[in-house]
């Protein structure tokens, strides 16, 4: 390995090895010198930066590196591989690792020694082990590091486990891990049964690959898959860990884990369908079913996030929101692939990727905001805030930058993921059947639903935690994070700006991930002609010059600024109080809540809610109004089938019995039955 | 394909067909309601009129003047004499919020077209793209009658359920033969005046127009 | 990137153009909405006088507002101003590349209506609020029905371009097809939604519990105000100009040439008095809305363009 120099996969497998290094040092000196030493996460985050650099090697170089290590199972070492798509994915990881990193330098420092020396171990091993999982390339190796990531993010969710709400929400978090890994443990075995290798040889990925199996089987496995990264990604109706788990972790644990981890999901889904049982296999179907799931997630997703006042359960629906809109993309580029129109096929795929990217730089931004704003306030509820925008500016300034992302507005990095999407649904009429046409335009209705909508959202959180005034004193004595806090979240602002603005260097390389994997790529491959415009398929078509519009938007606001403070009155001396419509006095309580901010949702799309409201009383003295929107799901899907399970093992406690006689009676029918079954 | 000029009008017409009964969904007022319902009349006989000019089928014009008579002139008369007796004013109920019966009607819309795509392939008609819509006008009207409650509404949903049909038979077969046409459209006449009587039945027991209580009286 | 300086000074001359349009327009309703109630109507160039006047009044702070407060006049005003580069206004030839298509114009006027919102916000007082929500209710249905007006539009161009939509409807046959007559219809309900015209916001009163757009702008004053203000009747040009380039381009240049310009510039004249006047007649004759039945009205719109759409897949294809 290191005779012919290094390789990006060995510089990964380098910066995993650190990782672990600075987990297991973190932990031991913090745990044997009684003290916080935070600046073990200054060399977490120097190794996400290798890593990146690490992904962007293998990208921009067309690298693609195996190795086999002799560990593991007998007949199956360690198959390692780092192809363009996994550096793709290092990127997303390593970009959003070193931010997370370094805004824990500050953020971890008032911790309990005993709480930091448990967080530094498992924040960098949680990185390794995701690193782990992009580079594995046998079923074993993949499906190890995948079980490591869930038990890890597991320990991480728990943290605080003292508090029930936490224990419940780490064990539902753990429950459909292991679901999703069983059904992935399942639809490997199957995928094997294909392959052309036998034994235990037959799960490494290159023998999967270029296995051949029966159509019924295919789609076996393509569903089987597509719910086991579908609990991991917080795909309807698999989602409802998501808003339990966030809440309940650490502000960057839940950066990292709706950043990074719930990409993780994604990578397998493309590595699965498009690179395992390959583009060739797939039908029209599944695209459609992933449509409809990635559609379904996204509005379903916003529209709960709309009703909550916790900003970290608003985030984390809004996550679920995201991976349905990556998923749109996804299903898109199936549905045109298979029914043989490769354009706008890698044109979905590309603003599938993309957005897989922005999504964990604003998101991450979003979640490390939230964490600083309830660490300086002390309150988990957005109804009790208000006005920080003035004593947290810098705090507030990169939550703003991170909201417009989300909320897909030019020219920023979301909407040019959405515009790509878009510009892919727009083929939809040169799909055969009316059926799939109406599909698809209808997604895309509802991807610009889910987007409007996620901007009304973000108008709420921006609007009653960070503007107008505070509504309680925990907001009032607010003081802005420190320094470490703001250049993490600054990082990934910048990131969040530098990709809207210039897209197309970032999709270029996309478009080379893209042929790498399904071999066809765009038709005018980005860069190619002009770094200034995206051009999907021809200026004529369609074009988009964020350069341009955000420099001539700068140059419009400074022209104005200039020209109106020449031409303009003077501004008044001091600050005047705000009408009050005639009323002798005026309280913080008067603004609007976040509940109240949700009402014309609520009532609009009161299908999607379960509600339960508590209307105060006129001659009450004491006034109070309260409100519990709750997921459907529950009520309809996750309750019934608690007690269905529940009822079938008290069926199977009636077998039990106390005398041992009776035990012995069982296992003679049992052998009895196992002799007759396989004679 | 020699018509370019009523053909676009002709797929114009149902495009408005089809607005007709989503306004007719959304719309809260059984005024509107039957005045909707007089221009879905004047569409069919629009319809029936360009039809028979581009085939040459002259029956389509007798049609044509049946369909005026009778659904833009005789019934919405007789509807809102009905209703001048019966007193009826203010907002009709709806049963489902109105914006998701109006998603429900266009997923109608998606499932009606996509069923009648192979029949339009079969139609040897000029008009055969326009089944889809009759199809989609006829589904949306059981929409209509399942989402509303007072009896009057109700019938005008299957009023205009029928109309949905008579378009669908104009266009894929360039209408149904005469006699059917007939019959339908006695049977309606019929039903309408039939319906009226029931009005003054049911208020006169009940008080009220409101099916709810007709259900109540099915439970004791 | 044919011409760079001529484009450029062809931005700057359609930029002055619409700055001066959008009052002249907002005028022209009022005036019209006048007569039409036997009021004696303000002058056509009211909308001036008030820009100017507010121009050279003093700019109050209200208390308790931050730096965005004072950033949103400028983003909003100049939001307006780019997006007026992405319509086709007097000919479909554009000089350069364009900067964006029609999904750019809709994300630019989603930018403005964000921070026209959260500057309401930060006024911490209940009219603020009541006035973002109420924005942001109306948008949340007016943006995605834009987007699939767009849809409608590109079945017929195959571009989301405006210039090149715009050339392809007026090359094309005069008849209306279905799917543009849903997609003009709904263009109509969104243009009076997003524009906070009646029905579903009066933009000639101050009536406290229905208002929308006047209670968001209730604490600016001076020269951020007239910047709203003046953002607002560009907004409202804006979506006429889209409206007309996608429903009724006849008339507008196809070639380039100062001549076929002028001629286009009259036609386009025309176009906007009579649209103007068509506006102010519909508002005259329509009443308010309740503000509950405001998501029935935009979720009208939402469906005219899915119809739109659909009836083009199940018709002309």
């Amino acid at each position: 390995m290191l005779k012919d120099g290094i390789s990006p996969l060995s510089l990964s497998l380098m910066v995993m090895a650190g990782w672990t290094f600075c987990g297991l040092l973190g932990y031991g000196l913090s745990r044997m010198s009684g003290r916080v030493l935070t600046s073990v996460f200054y060399w977490s985050a120097l190794l996400g930066l290798l890593l990146v650099y690490s992904g962007i090697w293998s990208v921009a170089d067309d690298r693609n590196d195996a190795l086999r290590l002799p560990l593991g199972l007998p007949g199956l070492p360690f198959h390692l591989r780092q192809d363009l798509l996994s550096g793709y994915f290092l990127v997303v990881l390593g970009s959003v690792a070193a931010a997370v990193s370094f805004y824990s330098c500050g953020f971890f420092k008032k911790e309990t020694p005993r709480r930091f020396g448990w967080l530094s171990l498992w924040i960098p091993v949680f990185l390794a082990a995701m690193t782990g999982v992009l580079v594995a390339d046998d079923a074993f190796v993949f499906l190890l590091f995948w079980e490591a990531m869930a038990l890890v993010s597991f320990f991480l969710v728990i943290t605080d486990f003292s508090g029930a709400r936490i224990r419940e929400a780490g064990f539902l978090y753990l429950l459909l891990a292991h679901l999703g890994t069983s059904l992935l443990l399942i639809s490997f075995v199957l995928l094997s049964l294909g392959s052309p290798k036998s034994g235990l040889g037959a799960l490494s990925f290159d023998s999967l690959r270029n296995g051949s199996l029966a159509p019924g089987m295919m789609i076996a496995v393509f569903f089987l898959s597509l719910a086991g990264f579908g609990a991991k990604a917080g795909i309807l109706p698999l989602h409802i860990w998501l808003p339990e788990a966030h809440p309940a972790a650490p502000a960057p644990v839940s950066a990292l884990m709706s950043g990074v981890m719930l990409k993780m999901a994604i990578y397998g889904l493309v590595r699965m369908d498009l690179g395992l049982l390959g583009i060739k296999h797939l039908v029209p179907v599944m695209g459609a079913v992933i449509l409809v799931l990635g559609a379904v997630s996204a509005l379903f997703g916003v529209l709960h996030a709309l009703m909550q006042h916790e900003p970290k359960r608003l985030l984390a629906y809004h996550s679920i929101e995201n991976i349905g809109i990556i998923l749109i993309g996804f299903g898109l580029s199936i549905l045109f692939f298979t029914t043989h129109h490769p354009i706008p096929a890698t044109i979905a795929l590309s603003a599938s990727l993309f957005h897989t990217l922005n999504h964990a730089l604003f998101k991450s931004l979003l979640f490390l905001g939230v964490g600083s704003v309830i660490a300086e306030t002390g309150s988990h509820d957005i109804n009790h805030l208000g006005g920080l925008m003035r004593r947290m500016p810098y705090t507030g300034f990169f939550f703003l930058i991170g909201s417009l992302s989300i909320s897909g507005l030019p020219p920023f990095n979301g909407f040019v993921s959405e515009w790509l999407t878009f510009q892919s649904a727009l083929w939809a009429t040169d799909l055969g059947e009316t059926f799939y046409r109406s599909l698809v335009v209808l997604a895309a209705a509802l991807l610009a639903l889910a987007s409007a909508l996620t901007a009304m959202c973000f108008v709420k959180v921006v609007g009653v935690s960070f503007l107008g005034n505070p509504r309680g004193p925990g907001a009032g004595n607010a003081r802005e994070t420190g320094i470490h806090e703001r250049l993490g979240m600054g990082f990934l602002a910048a990131g969040c700006i530098g990709l809207g603005i210039f897209p197309v260097p970032v999709l270029a390389g996309i478009d080379r991930v893209i042929r790498s994997v399904i071999g066809a790529g765009l038709p005018i491959p980005p860069l190619s002609q002009t770094w200034l415009w995206l051009v999907p398929v021809s200026p004529r078509q369609a074009q988009y010059s964020p350069v341009l519009l955000a420099g001539s938007f700068a140059l419009v606001i400074g022209l104005t600024w200039v020209v109106v403070r020449l031409f303009s009155g003077k501004n008044a001396k001091g600050v005047f109080p705000t009408w009050n419509s005639g009323y002798p006095f005026r309280t913080a309580r008067m603004q609007d809540s976040a509940d109240a901010f949700g009402q014309p949702i609520r009532h609009f799309f009161s299908p999607f809610f379960l509600i339960d409201r508590h209307l105060p009383d006129p001659s009450d003295p004491q006034p109070e109004y309260r409100l519990k929107v709750e997921d459907p799901h529950w009520k309809f899907l996750y309750r019934p089938v608690t007690r269905m399970i529940l009822f079938l093992s008290g069926l199977a406690e009636r077998l039990r019995n106390p005398r041992i006689s009776v035990y012995l009676v069982y296992s003679f029918i049992t052998l009895f039955l196992l002799l007759i079954l396989l004679r | 394909m020699n018509h370019p000029v009523e053909q676009s009008v002709i797929q114009l017409l149902g495009g408005l067909l089809l607005l007709t009964v989503f306004v007719m969904l959304s719309i809260r007022r059984i005024f509107t309601m039957i005045r909707v319902f007089t221009v879905q009349g004047i569409i069919l006989t629009a319809n029936a009129v360009f039809v028979g000019a581009i085939s040459g089928e002259e029956h389509l014009f007798l049609l044509a003047f049946f369909t005026l008579v009778l659904k833009v002139v005789v019934l919405p008369v007789l509807l809102f004499r009905l209703i001048h007796r019966l007193r009826l004013r203010g907002d009709v109920e709806v049963v489902v919020n109105v914006p998701l019966t109006m998603v429900t009607g266009i997923l109608i819309v998606v499932f009606a077209s996509s069923l009648a795509a192979p029949l339009t392939m079969m139609a040897s008609t000029i008009s055969r793209g326009l089944i889809g819509f009759g199809l989609s006008t006829v589904l949306l009207s059981f929409l209509v009658i399942l989402s509303r409650r007072k009896a009057i509404t109700q019938v005008l949903g299957l009023l205009s359920l029928e109309n949905g049909l008579l378009f669908s038979a104009i266009n894929a077969t360039y209408g149904m033969p005469m006699i059917v046409e007939f019959g339908v459209a006695l049977d309606v006449l019929v039903g309408t005046l039939l319906f009226g009587v029931f009005f003054f039945q049911i208020r006169e027991s009940f008080e009220n127009l409101d099916l709810e209580r007709l259900e109540k009286t099915w439970e004791d | 990137m044919s011409g760079g300086a001529g484009s450029v000074l062809g931005s700057f001359f359609q930029i002055v153009l619409v700055g001066v349009l959008g009052p002249l327009l907002v005028g022209w309703v009022n005036w019209v909405r006048g007569v039409l109630s036997n009021r004696k109507p303000p002058s056509v160039i009211q909308p001036f006088r008030d820009l100017f006047k507010l121009f050279r009044k003093e700019t109050i702070r209200p208390s308790g507002t931050s730096a965005l407060f004072g950033l949103a006049p400028y983003v909003v005003f100049s939001a307006m101003v780019v997006a007026s580069l992405l319509i086709p206004v007097v000919s479909t030839v554009s000089g350069g590349r364009a900067m964006g298509d029609a999904i750019v114009l809709v994300g630019l006027f989603a930018l403005a209506r964000v921070f026209m919102a959260l500057a309401a916000m930060d006024t911490g007082t209940p009219f603020g609020g009541m006035g973002g929500r109420r924005e942001m209710m109306v948008g949340f249905l007016a943006e995605p029905a834009t987007i699939l007006v767009l849809f409608t539009t590109y079945l017929l161009s195959h571009s989301t371009m405006t210039g090149v939509t715009s050339e392809v409807v007026r090359e094309g046959s005069v008849l209306p097809t279905p799917s543009l007559v849903f997609g003009a219809l709904a263009y109509f309900l969104i243009l009076l939604g997003e524009n906070s015209r009646i029905p579903i916001d009066n933009p000639a009163t101050h009536l406290e519990l229905t208002m929308i757009h006047e209670a968001m702008l209730l604490e600016y004053s001076g020269r951020n105000l007239a910047l709203m203000e003046w953002g607002s009747s560009i907004k409202l040009l804006l979506y006429l100009l889209l409206g007309i380039s996608f429903f009724l381009p006849w008339g507008m240049s196809g070639s380039p040439g100062w001549q076929g310009d002028l001629l286009a510039l009259a036609a386009l004249g025309g176009k906007l008095v009579v649209a103007g006047a068509a506006l102010a007649l519909f508002e005259t004759l329509m009443a308010k809305l309740r503000i509950f039945r405001v998501p029935e009205f935009m979720t009208l719109a939402f469906l005219l363009a899915i119809l739109g759409f659909l009836s083009h897949f199940i018709l002309e294809v």
